[in-house]
């Protein structure tokens, strides 16, 4: 009687021990997605791509991270200087008529 | 070169510049101005060319760059006023400084008129489309502000003269001897500032012939310079002589340089008396020990006693302080010269020699260190050279 409550004891106790390893190994996992994205933010050079992400949700079970995706395309904010100087015609509308210089000047310089 | 349309010195090569380093910051940053589109309001505050203040622009990425940027010659122009010191008295300086900041002050460079712009006393304008070159374009930044004498004689650009063999043959630009750091005045090994009894510390250069030889020769042709090669020559001049006395041909030299405001435009103006094409030899007036050749090709240049008359400096009080026969290095180098034809083409030739009849009457006291007194005597009757 009292060796079958051993066994009963012991075997209650291992149950206990595999939920609770079941629950910590997502827990574990998630770090590693979140130490991908700090190598990439830090890099400008590397892009992330699809199959880390994809991997990441796998181990998470979280849908996929945007912001990743988005720190690394961003949107460009429009530059007005940049369309103006790029644009030859509206240059050759705006621009100053430079004064035609004569040199006064005479023999080499 | 032909001078750029005004809206073609602003036009931004959309297809290159925005995938460059430079595009990382925005153009405000670098320009001031504001994001708008009214040219207008965009330009309100703008700046114009940056790098005037390399320290606070383009030191922010390039601090071991802009840190010599007060040294450089080429932005101090420290070299124009060494000269009119010398030759001056201080009662003369003030009206000395409105003069060079009417004459002289614009033609300094900054580090954009280098690398993304051609000079602005050239016209400016983008090299490639505002995108920034890390070397220099020769054409259109080097020789475009020293193009009367040293580009000219490079090129070969003078009529009957052959271009310098390492362009007509080496193909090679001017950075290829001219390196950035000694375009940035910044010394670019140790012996550049500690070259030997001087001391362990230079000063900032005061003119572009000071301290070691920087390029020198010698750097690509060791075996020459050491008497080690055949050439009889080399061997018996190798030390004595500057490279150029053999291996240069005829140069520019000016005379007469006069500066004024113009009273109809009220814009400076400069008229030369005279500019001819010569090659003589002198006596080395910086002879020291990183030049320590007895003659040196020398060459004229255009100060006259009376060139800032016009600004109430009659007459030079100290012209005679500084010789007008200068030192000089003309880039038109060439294997065979007339002076490498025989020993007799410079031996008994007084007509290659500095001497006292070619230098101008009011000019002999200036020129006193150059003068050659006799040429070399003839020697070709001698055993030796039969």
């Amino acid at each position: 009687m009292y060796r079958k409550f051993i066994y009963i004891l012991a075997g209650f106790l291992v149950l206990v021990f595999l939920i609770g390893c079941g629950q910590q190994t997502p827990q574990t996992m998630q770090v590693e997605p979140t130490e991908i994205h700090a190598t990439q933010a830090a890099d400008p050079t590397l892009v992330p791509t699809t199959v880390e992400i994809e991997e990441a949700t796998e181990l998470t079970g979280e849908p996929p991270v945007d912001e990743v995706v988005e720190s690394s395309s961003g949107d460009v904010p429009e530059d007005e200087c940049l369309n103006c100087h790029s644009d030859k015609q509206r240059l050759i509308d705006t621009a100053k008529p430079e004064e035609e210089v004569v040199s006064e000047s005479s023999g080499e310089g | 070169m032909a001078p750029l349309e005004p809206w073609e010195k602003v036009l931004v090569d959309i297809e290159v510049f925005p995938d460059t380093a430079h595009a990382l910051n925005g153009c405000t940053d670098c320009h001031g101005g504001e994001q708008s589109t009214e040219k207008e309001s965009a330009h309100t505050g703008m700046i114009r060319n940056p790098s005037e203040d390399p320290e606070q622009i383009c030191g922010r990425c390039h601090p071991n760059v802009v840190v010599s940027a007060g040294d450089n010659l080429h932005n101090n122009l420290a070299g124009y006023w060494t000269v009119l010191n010398e030759r001056s008295v201080p009662n003369d300086h003030p009206a000395l400084e409105e003069m060079f900041g009417n004459h002289c002050a614009s033609c300094h460079a900054t580090c954009g008129e280098c690398h993304v712009s051609q000079p602005e006393p050239v016209g400016g304008g983008f090299i490639d489309g505002h995108a920034f070159n890390r070397t220099p374009s020769m054409t259109r930044n080097c020789t475009a502000c020293h193009g009367s004498r040293v580009g000219n004689e490079y090129l070969g650009k003078h009529e009957d003269l052959k271009a310098d063999v390492h362009f007509r043959q080496g193909r090679m630009n001017c950075v290829d001897c001219h390196s950035g750091h000694e375009m940035h005045g910044a010394p670019a090994e140790c012996d550049t500032c500690h070259p030997g009894p001087e001391g362990s510390e230079m000063p900032p250069p005061e003119h572009r012939y000071e301290g070691i030889q920087s390029p020198r020769c010698e750097s690509c042709h060791p075996v020459v310079s050491s008497g080690q090669d055949e050439i009889l020559m080399h061997q018996l001049h190798g030390s004595n002589l500057s490279c150029q006395v053999c291996h240069s041909i005829s140069y520019s030299s000016c005379d007469g340089c006069h500066v004024a405001i113009s009273e109809e435009t009220g814009k400076p103006f400069f008229e030369t008396e005279g500019s001819y094409l010569t090659f003589l030899i002198g006596r080395n007036p910086i002879n020291r020990y990183e030049r320590p050749y007895q003659y040196v090709p020398v060459r004229h240049v255009p100060i006259a006693e009376t060139s800032f008359e016009y600004y109430g400096v009659e007459s030079l009080e100290n012209f005679d302080q500084l010789e007008t026969w200068k030192y000089t290095t003309p880039h038109n180098i060439q294997r065979n010269t007339p002076q490498t034809e025989s020993c007799g083409a410079c031996h008994g030739n007084p007509e290659l020699f500095l001497t006292a009849d070619k230098v101008a009457p009011n000019e002999l006291e200036a020129n006193r260190h150059v003068i050659v007194e006799s040429p070399p005597p003839d020697i070709t009757s001698l055993e030796l050279f039969k």
